[in-house]
C-alpha cells in the first residue's frame, strides 16, 4: 500500500490543500513545529482507520468553518494488487465514507461509514500508532529500559506499547496470590489469618457445645436432685409424723388419766348442780334478803292506805265543777263584757229620752202630732232624699226664673235694634248700589251682617228662659205628689208650693227620725245580751247548786276558785290511784319473792342435809369438793383439746397404741436430723445448679459461633478463590504469551536476521533465542560464541538489533497481508552519523516493499536523507 | 368451622451466616419472636389448631435454652386448650438420637416423627371436625416419597395432611434438596381438604392446586429470603377448604435492591448516593427492622475497588448508618470493568491471544481451570461447585484487560 495523494479539505488548519505522494520513493514531509507534521500523520491514519473519536464535538482537530464543524479529506493509493484506491471521509454529524477501488467500469465503490479500509483490516488503530509509527521516544527506550523489558515488548508484544509485558503482570499475579494464600507458612497471607481464626472459632464451638452439654447435664441432674428432695421431704414428713405421734401420745396419755382420776372423784355432781359454789353462804344471803322483802312489805302496804284516802277526797262537787269547767273558764272573761252592755244599755235608755223630747215641736209643727213612732212610719213610706232635694229645687228654679225674666226682657230689646241696624244697612248698601257709591254698599252690607249675627247670637237665651218656667212646674207637681202622701200640715203650703220653712223643719225631722231609729235598734240589741247572759248564769249556778244572788262578778270569782280545788283533787286522785296499782303489784312481787326464797332455802337445807347426813355444814364443804375435782377434770380436758386438738386422731393412730422404746425415740431423732441436712446439702446443690445453669446461658450459642464459622469459611474460601484466580489468570496469561511467542517470534526472529544481515554487511546474521531462559542471544563471529543481547554489546549493535526486530515484526504483522506503510517520526535525529548511515541501510531495505514516511522539522535532515535515499520532500507550513 | 395455623420451616436456632454480631443475634431472637408472636395470635384468635410442618429447629444446634423456649411455647398454647400437630423435617428429625423424640413435649403436643402416617382427630370449639394426617422424618436424609403412602380421605370429616417434603412442582424448588419428593398428583388423589407443606421457603400454592400450600418459613434467614414472612391462617368449612390467609410473623424483613452502575460511577461517593437512593425506594416505616442486599451489577471502574473485603466492608457500615437499618450486605463481584473485551480479542499480542484463550476455558472450564492450575491450586476445581466456578471466571476477561493495558 503505498499513498499517492492526499486532498485535505478540511483537517484541522488543514483547508483546501492537496498533496502530491510519490509511491515508489521514501518520502520526508518537512515542516517546522507547529506547521502540520502531527496533524497531516493523524491525516493519513484517519483515512487508513476512520475517524476517532467518531463525533465532530470531540475530534481534537475538527475546527469551525463556514459555521460549520467538520473534517473532509481524500486519501488515494495503490494496494499491493496494484489497484488504484481512494477513500474519501466526511465527518459531520456522522462519519461518511467513500472507498473506491479499481478504475473506471471495473473499479468498486463502497461505503464504509467509520470502518477501516480493507487494505488495514488485520490490525487496528492502536496497533498501527504503536507498531508501524516509530518516535524518537522509541529508540530512547533503548537507553532507558532494559534489554528484558524491550525484548518482552517486541517479541511478547510485537512492540505494542500500550500493552504491559505478561511477565510483569504474572509476577504482579503471582505476588496477590501469595497475599491471599501461600504454600508455604512465611508472611501473613488472608487465608492464614482466617485459618487461624477459623481454629479459634472452632474451639470456641466445640467449647459452646460443651456448654450446652453442661446446662443439659445440670438439667438432668436438677431433675435428679428435685426428685430426691421430694424422696427427703417425704421421708422427713413420716419421721416427723412418727416423732410428732411420740411426743405427743405422752402427755396426751396422761392428762387423760388425770382427768379421769378427778371424774371419778367428783362422781355424779349433777343432782347438787343447782347448789352454789358456797352453800352456806348462800344460804346466809338468802335470809338476809327475805328479811329486806319482808320489811318491803310492809311498807308498801302503808302506802296503799295513804293512797285510798287521797282517792276519796275528789267526789261529786268536784266532779260537777270540772263537768262545767269550761263554761266557768269562759265565764271569767265574760264577765267584764257583760257588766259594760249592762252600763251601755243604761246610756242607750237616757239618750232616747232626750232626742224624743226635742222632736216633738217640730212634729207637731209639720203634722199637727207628737206621735213620733206614726210620723216616722210616714217618712219612711216617702222618699226622704228626694222630697228634699225637690223642694231645694224648687227654689232654686224659682230664683232663676226671676233673673232670666230681666236678661230676656233686655235681649227682645237688642233683637230689635240689630233688626234696624241690618234693615238700615241693607237700605244704605242699595243706596250704595243705586248710587254706585262702593262705600256706602261695603257700610251697609258690613252693620247688616254684623247687626244678623248679634241677632242669631242672642236667639237662644230667650229660649232658655221659657225651658225654666216649664221645669218649676215639674217639681211643684212631685213635690205636692209627696207631700199629699205626708198629710203635711196645708199652712206650710202657698199656692201648693211649701214655705221657706218646710225645708229645713223636714230636714231636721228626718235626721232626728234616722237618729231615733239608730238609738232603738241598740236599745234592743243591748236589751237582748244582757237577759241572754243573766239566763245563762242563772242556769250554770242552779246545775252547781250554789246561791245564785250574789253579783255575776262575786259568782264567777267563787266558782273558779272551787274548779281549782277540784282539778287538783282531781290529779291528786290520779296520782294515788295509778300509784296503788304500781304499789300493789310490787307488794305482790315482794310476797312472791319471799316465798320463792322461803322454798329455795328449804331446798337448800334439804340437799346439804342429805348431803352431810343432816348436817349442813357437813354437806355443803362434801359438795364443793366434788365440785373441784369436776373443775379441774374439765381444765385439763380443755388443756389437752388445746395443745393436742388431734388427740382423738392420735387415740386413733397405730402408733399410739405402741410403746417407744428409748432407742427408738433417738434413733428417729438422730434419722430425723440427718434428713434435715441431707435435704440442706441437697437444696445447696439445687441452688448451685440452677446458677451454673443461669451463668451458662449467657454464654454465646454454639449457633452463633457456627455463624461465624460459617463466614470465615466463606471468607476463606473467597480468599482461596482469589488466590486461585490470580494464579489462573497467571496461567492463562503464561500459557498465552508461550503460545504468542510460538507463533510470532521465529517469523520475527527470521526476518530480523535478514535486516541484521544488512545493516551490518554480514557481520551479524545469527539472532537466536535461548530456549531455557527465552533471552535473545547474537552469535559473535569474533568469539566464535553466543552473546546475550544486552550490554555490554555496543550501543550501535543493539540500535541495529533493535531497528532489525521493529521492522521484523512490521514484516511479521504484514505477512500475507497489504504490507502498510510504516512512519518514522524524527526516529534518527539523536542518532550520530555512523548509525544513521546503517538505519539508512535497513529504511531503503523496507522501502522495497512498503511506503517509509519520515517527519523531521530538521533541513540537514531532509538534506541526508534525498541525498542518500532519493526521498521525495514535502514541504509544510 | 375449624381454624388452625399453618406453620413451617422455623429453624430455632439456625445458623446466620452474617459479620456482625448485633445482625446475627438480632435475626436469632426474631426467629424467637416469631413463634412467640404467632402463638400470640393463635391464643388471641382462640384458634382450634396450630400445625407445624417441620423443621421447627435445627437438630444440631438446637441449645438447651432454645428447647426449654419451645416447650414454653407449647406449653402457652396448651394452657390455651390449642392441640399442637407437629411433624418432623429433614433439620429436626425424630428418632432416638435426635431432639424432636427426646423433648418432653406438653400433652396437647402431637409429635409426628415417623415417616408411617398417623391419624389424629381432633374437633374445633364449635364441634367441627378435621382428621389430621401426618408423617415426619426420622433421619435427615430421607429420600422416599412420603405423600404416597398418607390414605385416601374417605370419611366425610374433612382430612388434612401435614408433611415437610420437596414437592416438584414448587417454585423456588432448586434451591432445596429434594427431601421425601413427591408430585402434585401425589396430593391430589388423597381428597385433602388441605395440605399444610414445609420445606421450601418461599410461601406458594401449589401449582395452581388450591388445596396444597408450602407456608414458607416464618422469618427470612438470608437475603434470598426476602419479603414478609409469618403462616398460613387455613379455614376448614363443610365445603372443605373455605380460606388461606397469610399472617405476618417475622419481625426483620430482607429486601434485595438491584442496582445497575454505569460508567458514570466512578467514585466510591457517588456509588453511596446512587446505593441510598435506591434503598430509599424500597424502604418501608419498619427500617430498623430492615435488612437490604444490594446486588450491583453493570460496568463501572469501581469493579477492583468492589473486590477488596475492606472496601466492601466501609461501604456497608456507611450506608447502614445512612439508612438506618439494620444491615446491609453489598454484592458487588458481577460489577465488570468499562473495558469491553471485543476491542482487544483480535489483537495480535499476548493480550488478544489471553482473551481468545478465556473463551477456550469457558467452553470447558472445569477440566481447563484443573489443567491450567495443577497442582499449584488450593480449592479442588474438579469437585467445585458451579458456583464457586462461576466466582472464578466471572469478569476474569476483564481483569485481565486491567492488568495488561496500561492505564487501564
Amino acid at each position: 500500500m503505498r499513498f499517492t495523494r492526499a486532498n485535505i479539505d478540511s483537517y484541522g488548519h488543514f483547508a483546501g490543500r492537496s498533496f502530491e505522494i510519490d509511491p515508489k520513493r521514501i518520502v520526508v514531509i518537512h515542516g517546522p513545529n507547529e506547521a502540520g507534521k502531527t496533524t497531516f500523520a493523524s491525516f493519513l491514519t484517519t483515512m487508513m482507520f476512520g475517524f476517532s473519536p467518531g463525533n465532530i464535538d470531540q475530534h481534537p482537530y475538527a475546527q469551525l468553518r463556514s459555521n460549520e464543524k467538520r473534517l473532509t479529506g481524500t486519501l488515494e493509493f495503490v494496494s499491493g494488487d496494484r489497484r488504484r484506491c481512494a477513500i474519501y471521509r466526511e465527518l459531520k454529524s456522522t462519519p461518511k465514507s467513500r472507498y473506491t477501488s479499481g478504475e473506471g467500469l471495473f473499479g468498486d465503490e463502497e461505503d464504509l461509514r467509520n470502518r477501516p479500509i480493507p487494505s488495514v483490516d488485520h490490525i487496528n488503530r492502536r496497533v498501527f500508532k504503536s507498531v508501524y509509527s516509530l518516535s524518537l521516544s522509541d529508540m530512547d527506550e533503548i537507553e532507558s529500559r532494559t534489554w528484558d523489558f524491550i525484548q518482552d515488548r517486541l517479541l511478547g508484544g510485537l512492540g505494542m506499547d500500550y500493552i504491559k509485558p505478561a511477565r510483569v503482570v504474572i509476577e504482579s499475579l503471582e505476588q496477590e496470590a501469595k497475599q491471599f494464600w501461600r504454600p508455604d507458612r512465611r508472611g501473613k497471607p488472608v487465608s492464614s489469618e482466617i485459618e487461624q481464626r477459623l481454629k479459634q472459632l472452632r474451639e470456641s464451638r466445640r467449647k459452646a457445645r460443651e456448654v450446652d452439654q453442661r446446662v443439659r447435664d445440670l438439667a438432668v441432674k436438677i431433675g435428679e436432685l428435685e426428685l430426691s428432695i421430694d424422696g427427703l421431704k417425704k421421708e422427713r414428713a413420716e419421721l416427723k409424723y412418727r416423732q410428732r405421734i411420740i411426743n405427743r401420745a405422752r402427755p396426751v396419755n396422761t392428762l387423760r388419766q388425770r382427768i379421769s382420776e378427778l371424774r371419778s372423784k367428783a362422781g355424779d355432781v349433777s343432782p347438787y348442780a343447782e347448789l352454789p359454789a358456797d352453800p352456806i353462804q348462800e344460804l346466809r344471803e338468802l335470809r338476809d334478803r327475805k328479811s329486806e322483802l319482808q320489811e318491803r312489805k310492809l311498807a308498801l302496804e302503808s302506802r296503799i292506805r295513804e293512797d285510798s284516802a287521797t282517792i276519796d277526797s275528789y267526789g261529786d262537787k268536784q266532779v260537777a265543777l270540772r263537768t262545767v269547767e269550761d263554761e266557768i273558764r269562759s265565764w271569767t272573761s265574760r264577765v267584764g263584757r257583760h257588766e259594760s252592755s249592762v252600763a251601755e244599755l243604761d246610756e242607750t235608755n237616757a239618750q232616747i229620752s232626750e232626742l224624743s223630747s226635742r222632736l216633738q215641736p217640730v212634729a207637731e209643727s209639720l203634722f199637727g202630732s207628737t206621735d213620733l213612732k206614726e210620723i216616722l212610719a210616714q217618712l219612711n213610706s216617702v222618699n226622704q232624699s228626694a222630697l228634699l232635694s225637690d223642694i231645694g229645687l224648687i227654689a232654686d228654679v224659682e230664683s232663676a226664673r226671676t233673673s232670666d225674666g230681666e236678661a230676656t226682657a233686655r235681649l227682645k230689646k237688642g233683637q230689635t235694634i240689630a233688626l234696624v241696624v241690618a234693615l238700615a244697612g241693607l237700605l244704605c248698601a242699595v243706596t250704595g248700589v243705586v248710587l254706585a257709591n262702593a262705600f256706602a254698599i261695603g257700610a251697609g252690607l258690613t252693620s247688616s251682617i254684623l247687626a244678623v249675627a248679634f241677632w242669631l247670637i242672642v236667639r237662644p237665651r230667650s229660649q232658655a228662659s221659657g225651658d225654666l218656667r216649664v221645669e218649676k212646674q215639674d217639681v211643684v207637681n212631685r213635690i205636692n205628689m209627696q207631700l199629699g202622701l205626708l198629710r203635711i200640715d196645708s199652712n206650710r203650703m202657698r199656692n201648693g208650693v211649701p214655705d221657706s220653712r218646710l225645708a229645713p223643719d223636714m230636714q231636721r225631722l228626718c235626721d232626728g227620725a234616722n237618729e231615733y231609729v239608730r238609738l232603738m235598734s241598740r236599745h234592743r240589741r243591748l236589751s237582748e245580751t244582757v237577759a241572754d247572759d243573766r239566763q245563762r248564769l242563772r242556769v250554770l249556778t242552779e246545775r252547781l247548786g250554789t246561791d245564785n244572788h250574789a253579783p255575776p262578778t262575786v259568782l264567777i270569782a267563787r266558782m273558779s276558785r272551787d274548779l281549782e280545788d277540784a282539778n287538783f283533787r282531781y290529779q291528786s286522785s290520779e296520782k294515788a290511784r295509778h300509784r296503788t296499782d304500781s304499789v300493789r303489784t310490787d307488794l305482790d312481787r315482794t310476797d312472791a319473792a319471799i316465798e320463792k326464797l322461803d322454798r329455795q332455802e328449804s331446798h337448800m337445807a334439804r340437799l346439804l342435809e342429805q348431803c352431810g347426813d343432816g348436817d349442813l355444814r357437813v354437806g355443803a364443804n362434801s359438795i364443793i369438793s366434788k365440785r373441784r375435782a369436776q373443775i379441774h377434770a374439765d381444765q385439763l380436758s380443755e388443756t389437752l383439746d388445746k395443745d393436742y386438738p388431734d388427740w382423738r386422731d392420735l387415740l386413733d393412730q397405730e402408733l399410739s397404741t405402741r410403746k417407744f422404746t428409748e432407742g427408738e425415740v433417738v434413733g428417729t431423732e438422730l434419722r430425723l436430723d440427718e434428713v434435715e441436712e441431707q435435704l440442706q446439702a441437697v437444696a445447696s446443690s439445687l441452688a448451685s445448679a440452677r446458677e451454673q445453669i443461669r451463668s451458662l446461658q449467657d454464654a454465646k450459642p454454639a449457633s452463633d459461633i457456627e455463624g461465624e464459622i460459617e463466614v470465615a469459611r466463606k471468607d476463606l474460601l473467597s480468599a482461596k478463590i482469589e488466590r486461585d484466580r490470580r494464579m489462573l489468570i497467571a496461567a492463562v496469561l503464561r500459557r498465552s504469551e508461550q503460545k504468542f511467542r510460538d507463533q510470532h517470534q521465529p517469523d520475527v526472529i527470521k526476518k530480523a536476521n535478514e535486516y541484521l544481515k544488512i545493516i551490518t554487511s554480514g557481520r551479524h546474521n545469527k539472532l537466536v533465542l535461548d530456549d531455557l531462559t527465552g533471552s535473545l542471544r547474537l552469535w559473535s563471529e569474533d568469539e566464535k560464541r553466543y552473546l546475550n543481547v544486552d550490554q555490554p554489546l555496543s550501543r550501535g549493535t543493539l540500535d541495529q538489533i533493535y531497528l532489525a526486530l521493529r521492522i521484523a515484526i512490521v514484516d511479521h504483522l504484514d505477512r500475507n497481508h497489504e504490507k502498510l506503510p510504516v512512519v518514522m517520526d524524527e526516529v534518527l535525529v539523536n542518532w550520530d552519523a555512523g548509525r544513521r548511515q546503517r538505519a539508512y541501510a535497513i529504511l531503503k531495505k523496507l522501502s522495497i516493499d512498503r511506503h517509509v514516511l519520515m517527519f523531521t522539522c530538521h533541513q540537514w535532515m531532509v538534506d541526508e536523507i534525498t541525498d542518500v535515499l532519493d526521498a521525495q520532500v514535502i514541504t509544510l507550513g | 368451622m375449624f381454624r388452625f395455623l399453618h406453620l413451617a420451616d422455623l429453624h430455632l436456632d439456625t445458623v446466620f451466616a452474617s459479620r456482625r454480631d448485633g445482625t446475627r443475634e438480632r435475626l436469632r431472637s426474631a426467629v424467637r419472636r416469631a413463634l412467640e408472636q404467632s402463638v400470640d395470635f393463635a391464643i388471641v384468635e382462640k384458634l382450634d389448631a396450630v400445625v407445624i410442618a417441620g423443621d421447627l429447629f435445627d437438630n444440631d444446634q438446637l441449645s438447651y435454652a432454645t428447647e426449654k423456649f419451645i416447650v414454653g411455647q407449647m406449653e402457652r398454647l396448651n394452657d390455651s386448650d390449642i392441640p399442637v400437630i407437629y411433624c418432623t423435617g429433614n433439620h429436626d428429625p425424630g428418632g432416638p438420637t435426635n431432639r424432636a423424640s427426646r423433648i418432653d413435649w406438653p400433652s396437647n403436643c402431637h409429635l409426628l416423627d415417623s415417616p408411617d402416617p398417623r391419624l389424629i382427630d381432633l374437633t374445633s370449639r364449635t364441634g367441627f371436625d378435621v382428621s389430621f394426617v401426618g408423617a415426619g422424618h426420622d433421619s435427615p436424609d430421607i429420600r422416599e416419597n412420603l405423600a404416597s403412602k398418607f390414605p385416601v380421605a374417605t370419611s366425610v370429616r374433612p382430612h388434612v395432611g401435614v408433611l415437610h417434603a420437596h414437592i416438584v412442582e414448587s417454585t423456588s424448588g432448586s434451591s432445596h434438596k429434594k427431601y421425601a419428593p413427591a408430585s402434585k398428583d401425589d396430593l391430589v388423589t388423597k381428597g385433602y381438604a388441605y395440605w399444610a407443606l414445609g420445606h421450601i421457603h418461599v410461601r406458594q400454592q401449589i401449582s395452581n392446586f388450591r388445596n396444597a400450600w408450602y407456608s414458607g418459613n416464618i422469618q427470612g434467614r438470608t437475603p434470598r429470603e426476602s419479603g414478609p414472612k409469618g403462616g398460613l391462617l387455613v379455614t376448614i368449612d363443610k365445603s372443605g377448604l373455605s380460606d388461606v390467609t397469610f399472617c405476618e410473623f417475622g419481625p426483620i424483613t430482607w429486601i434485595d435492591v438491584d442496582v445497575e452502575l454505569s460508567s458514570d460511577v466512578g467514585h466510591l461517593d457517588q456509588l453511596a448516593r446512587l446505593l441510598e437512593a435506591s434503598a430509599e425506594r424500597n424502604l418501608s416505616a419498619k427500617r430498623a427492622e430492615t435488612i437490604v442486599r444490594f446486588i450491583l451489577t453493570g460496568a463501572s471502574s469501581l469493579s477492583t475497588l468492589l473486590r477488596r473485603p475492606v472496601e466492601v466492608d466501609a461501604l456497608e457500615q456507611s450506608m447502614r448508618d445512612v439508612l438506618g437499618i439494620l444491615d446491609v450486605q453489598i454484592d458487588s463481584y458481577r460489577v465488570s470493568t468499562p473495558r469491553d473485551p471485543e476491542q482487544y480479542r483480535a489483537e495480535p499480542n499476548v493480550l488478544g491471544e489471553a482473551l481468545s484463550f478465556l473463551d477456550e476455558v469457558r467452553q470447558d472450564a472445569r477440566a481447563i481451570t484443573v489443567d491450567l492450575l495443577g497442582d499449584e491450586a488450593v480449592i479442588d476445581w474438579s469437585d467445585a461447585s458451579e458456583e464457586m466456578l462461576d466466582d472464578l471466571l466471572t469478569g476474569i476477561s476483564e481483569d485481565i484487560i486491567e492488568r495488561m493495558v496500561k492505564d487501564a
